[in-house]
């Protein structure tokens, strides 16, 4: 059966239509942007949703802009304007270059940053490049704003930090004042549209300050601090065996069905290596 | 023999209905009124079925529910041994197995009717999901889970490995592989006073009707069967619409009204037939001139919980099993267990692709122990013409494995590709590049006296303004066959290409022309077809197009129309013991190789398809396009087998049932690809045209493997080719 379940579904045009909606619903209510997760989960019935709430139809959601030294990427923005933007592509290329590894043109052309953001998913290709720059998740309810580091976004596997009657507007990636060189690594299993394996974010500035941050090798995506320390400072040829150690204490991944744990081990390695070569190249613009 | 239609590359005859997208498929019929079917299915794996429980406080009023008591005939399910319910009543043998069906005209209503429902099984927690469990007999399915043993013997093995100088032993594990239709299944069906309709995507109507005439005690006239278009179907349906068709023919018996079942993916994947998994234990010996002289293997295939159609793909997969060479010493066991997983089926190769993958890596194996080239080592023991197979027999003219073989180096011109990746390799620090080889074949038809006990009837129907309908039930489910069987009359008849039409498949308007399956349409139905041609011009004497119409309106006076019939006939030479296993298993073979051309990476040992050159000889060729276009898909079909494919099973049932997680190659991975044939004519095909649907499913992951082989020298022996598989390889024979 194709609709496994009825629902109500709600296209307000105003911001306050869809807070009141979403206090009102609370748990019971999922938002629709791209609707590339929730549509399948709906579909697959592993969530029932008394009332979906389509947010494509309210301005604020749409905004891609600079503000104030940041870009704010609002929740209906899809992975292909980003891949499209000429300020993504200048100011935060990470983003870009992470969106182009997510799923398919297609699913591209529907799909949304923020929404990947709130799916949680281990394996979410868009958190390594968020994670590396300053961002916030800004979030709103019908009592006010609240800002959300994006390293306190994360709770835990398919859990984030938004509250039952709390709505994303956006996030806020602040553009980093110094000149930089960035890479995201991924590891999928064909070259077709594959959830990752492992995936490496790396920000490297012109004074060595490393910016290193994992997803789908532990339950949350997240920065590798300790990595950053060991390597902040220090001019990069190859992987020695004690910062593997390092890197292989700030993972903590798991065999499933699209890799073993060894493997994902082994290849966090080899991305991050790989990773820093490539964001030094493009740093010295080659 | 110069051919006019055979040969072309016409437009094929389903092109308009499905580039504008007026086909319809099985979910696009929409009756006024109908209902939607649904299946009840065991939530375990193994158990005793205690009950079905409705619950009292629900309105059932608009529901038609069945269960095996509404069976009016047998509750059996069709198949070459009819081993399966079509409802369970007792014993539930894995995680899905068909209980009830229920159906509503909502389609929400029918999801709640679901959930009101309440299976009561007394479970067994002990079940066994893989060939090695079965054999350890954790838990015994039927006794000793042993469903069916075959074996093909020749010469003495004993004193075949005593003389032998070399000897080498493994064994090869093959997984599931889902075959991967776009169309899932799907059908709908009615009745019309006492006759059941069934209409729906299918590969062998006649197998529909075997089945809904054994469920319902009906004759030939009482069931009509009609194939709706089909979304690729690569053996996969094949043998479950004949449980699916029989299911909504239930539910229609009971709500008097059409009933629609179409399978969403997940349940797709999760309860109809795979390719079976297959464990070989494969030993050669060789002389000290490298000859094979001594094959012994045991060759296991994974039946699944019912026995079904297994024992002729074993039979396929055992035929095909030797490899194209000539060995004097051979026996080969072969065994089907019994597991807990939904009973295996019909996918493209049926068998062969098992085999072969463990024999095809083998000789690249024991030529790498033996240090000596595996080109070098095939050289020496390919069959030639005039020699034999272990059954006994014998190949005349129609082997082509050498010519192949030497079109293949010659197109790759293999002196300078080796340099080429020789010196790669040398200055590489970070990848390695390999170039593998396979050599296969398929033989096309039903195996042995198949074909005889088929004895397929094909006709065509003269009408009064000079068309010509093809009368078959072979279906079009995306390979071209509608189009290639018109090229044949059209070429056997002399009349132009469009003069020529497809009557509906449909049990009551087509002969029985067999099944769609075994790469028997062309080579079979096709001969069939062309000799019922030659009746038509028997009968009806016209020189040329301008005396056609006249010589029609002469012949058929007042009739509207004239059919002629043909009954398939053996090809003299072909002999058959079906006890012993001896003799003729097939009327002929098609030859292939595949050259196989990868990069991997030492890092992370992921595996990049570079070049995939084929050479086949399938006689004469139809419609190049068309053929070639088979071919490409199934050396991606067999790159999927190979690197990528593979069903997990989880708690007793198949985990990853989604195309989020069971990979199949997608459009970026395809690499370049050369497909060429040798044109060696079959004299009992259409016009020299021989069998071509399974063959590329054959030879794709041995060369892969051989590939890998080449680039690393390590030895794997498992499918998929995973990285982890390579990397745990590589740093343990560093």
């Amino acid at each position: 059966m194709v609709v496994a379940h009825d629902f109500l579904y709600q296209k307000p045009s105003t911001l306050l239509d869809a807070l009141k909606l979403r206090a009102q619903y609370g748990e019971k209510c999922s938002l629709l942007a791209g609707g590339t997760d929730l549509v399948v989960n709906i579909k697959e019935r592993r969530i029932s949703p008394d009332i979906v709430i389509d947010i494509k139809g309210i301005p604020e959601f749409s905004i891609l802009e600079e503000r104030d030294g940041s870009i704010f990427i609002g929740s209906a923005i899809t992975f292909t304007e980003l891949i499209e933007s000429p300020l993504i592509k200048s100011r935060v290329p990470i983003i870009a270059e992470s969106a182009h590894t997510v799923a398919s043109v297609g699913v591209r052309n529907r799909a949304t940053l923020v929404g990947n953001i709130c799916s949680a998913v281990p394996s979410l290709d868009s958190a390594p490049a968020l994670l590396v720059y300053k961002t916030d998740v800004v979030v709103e309810s019908v009592d006010g704003k609240r800002i959300i580091p994006i390293d306190k976004w994360f709770v835990a596997p398919k859990k984030t930090a938004l509250q039952n009657n709390e709505i994303v507007l956006g996030v806020l990636v602040e553009i980093p004042n110094s000149e930089n060189g960035t890479a995201y690594m991924k590891l999928g299993r064909y070259s077709g549209e594959d959830l990752a394996q492992a995936g490496v974010g790396i920000m490297i500035s012109k004074n060595l300050e490393y910016k290193i941050a994992f997803c789908a090798v532990g339950p949350v995506p997240r920065r590798a601090l300790k990595v950053e320390a060991f390597l902040n400072g220090k001019e990069f040829s190859s992987i020695t065996n004690e910062l593997s150690e390092i890197i292989q204490s700030e993972i903590s991944p798991i065999t499933d069905i699209r890799a073993s744990k060894e493997y994902r081990r082994h290849m966090v390695d080899v991305l991050v290596e790989r990773g820093i070569k490539l964001a030094l190249s493009r740093l010295q613009g080659e | 023999m110069k051919h006019k239609v055979v040969g072309a590359n016409v437009t094929r005859v389903d092109v308009k209905e499905k580039v504008t997208g007026a086909a319809k498929y099985t979910d696009d019929i929409q009756p006024d009124s109908f209902y939607w079917g649904a299946q009840i299915g065991s939530n375990v794996v193994s158990g005793v079925l205690k009950g079905v429980i409705k619950n009292p406080d629900f309105d059932w009023s608009d529901f038609v529910y069945v269960d095996a008591s509404d069976i009016p005939g047998e509750n059996e399910v069709e198949s070459v041994v009819s081993d399966m319910p079509l409802l369970a009543t007792k014993e539930i043998r894995y995680w899905g197995q068909p209980i009830a069906l229920l159906a509503h005209r909502d389609k929400h209503q029918l999801e709640e009717g679901l959930k009101n429902i309440k299976i009561e099984i007394e479970e067994n927690p002990i079940y066994v999901s893989t060939i090695d469990e079965s054999l350890s007999l954790k838990k015994e399915i039927i006794p000793q889970n042993i469903f069916k043993k075959r074996k093909i013997e020749r010469g003495d093995i004993e004193s075949g490995f005593e003389n032998a100088k070399y000897v080498f032993e493994d064994i090869y594990y093959t997984p599931h592989q889902e075959q991967m239709y776009i169309e899932p299944n799907a059908i709908i069906s009615w009745w019309e006073g006492e006759k059941i309709v069934v209409k729906g995507s299918m590969q062998c109507p006649y197998y529909v009707q075997a089945s809904i005439k054994t469920v319902f005690h009906k004759e030939d006239k009482d069931v009509e069967i009609i194939q709706a278009y089909v979304g690729g179907a690569f053996g996969g349906k094949e043998d479950y619409p004949s449980i699916l068709g029989a299911h909504a023919a239930l539910l229609a018996m009971k709500a008097n009204e059409p009933v629609k079942m179409v399978y969403e993916r997940a349940q797709d994947i999760s309860i109809t037939t795979k390719r079976h998994p297959s464990k070989t234990t494969i030993k050669m010996g060789f002389d000290e001139n490298h000859k094979l002289t001594t094959l012994q293997m045991e060759f296991i295939l994974d039946g699944g919980s019912y026995e079904t159609m297994s024992s002729v793909i074993l039979a396929r997969g055992m035929l095909h099993a030797f490899g194209p060479y000539e060995i004097p010493n051979v026996k080969i066991d072969g065994i089907i267990v019994a597991t807990n997983t939904p009973p295996n089926g019909a996918f493209r190769g049926f068998g062969a692709p098992q085999s072969f993958f463990a024999t095809e890596s083998h000789i690249d194996y024991c030529a790498l122990k033996m240090g000596i080239s595996p080109f070098k080592l095939r050289e020496i023991n390919f069959v030639q013409r005039g020699g034999s197979f272990p059954t006994g027999q014998l190949l005349e003219n129609d082997v082509m494995i050498r010519e192949v073989y030497d079109e293949l180096l010659k197109r790759v011109n293999y002196p300078v590709l080796r340099k080429e990746i020789d010196d790669f390799n040398s200055l590489s620090n970070t990848k390695r590049r390999g170039f593998g080889i396979a050599t296969f074949f398929h033989g096309a038809g039903f195996t042995g006296s198949g074909e005889v006990r088929l004895a397929s009837i094909a006709g065509i129907r003269l009408d009064k303004n000079g068309k010509v309908a093809v009368l078959v039930a072979n279906t079009e489910m995306g390979q071209g066959a509608h189009t290639v069987l018109s090229q044949i009359v059209a070429e056997a008849l002399e009349l132009p290409f469009d003069m020529i039409y497809m009557e509906e498949v449909n049990t009551q308007k087509v002969p029985n022309s067999g099944p769609t399956v075994a790469s028997r349409t062309t080579m079979i139905v096709g001969e069939v077809l062309r000799r019922a041609c030659v009746k038509m011009r028997d009968a009806i004497k016209y020189n040329s197009l301008d005396d056609y119409l006249e010589k029609v309106s002469q012949y058929l006076g007042d009739k509207e129309s004239e059919s002629f019939f043909q009954q398939h006939l053996q090809p003299p030479k072909i002999k058959w013991d079906d006890v012993n296993y001896r003799g003729d298993a097939y009327g002929t073979y098609a030859w292939a190789i595949y050259g196989v051309e990868i990069e991997v990476d030492l890092r992370s040992f992921e595996v990049t398809l570079k070049n995939i050159i084929s050479v086949m000889d399938i006689g004469e060729v139809v419609h190049p396009i068309l053929a070639s276009g088979q071919i490409e898909g199934g050396i991606v079909q067999s790159m999927g087998y190979a690197l990528y494919e593979n069903i997990i099973f989880k708690n007793g049932r198949f985990w990853n049932a989604d195309f989020t997680n069971y990979i199949i190659p997608s459009i970026v991975d395809i690499p370049k690809m050369d497909v060429s044939f040798l044109n060696n004519p079959y004299s009992y095909g259409p016009f020299g045209a021989k069998g071509i649907g399974e063959l590329p499913m054959n030879g794709g992951a041995p060369a892969v493997n051989n590939a890998i082989k080449d680039a690393l020298g390590i030895h794997l022996t498992k499918l998929p080719l995973s990285p982890e598989q390579i990397m745990e390889a590589y740093e343990r024979d560093l």
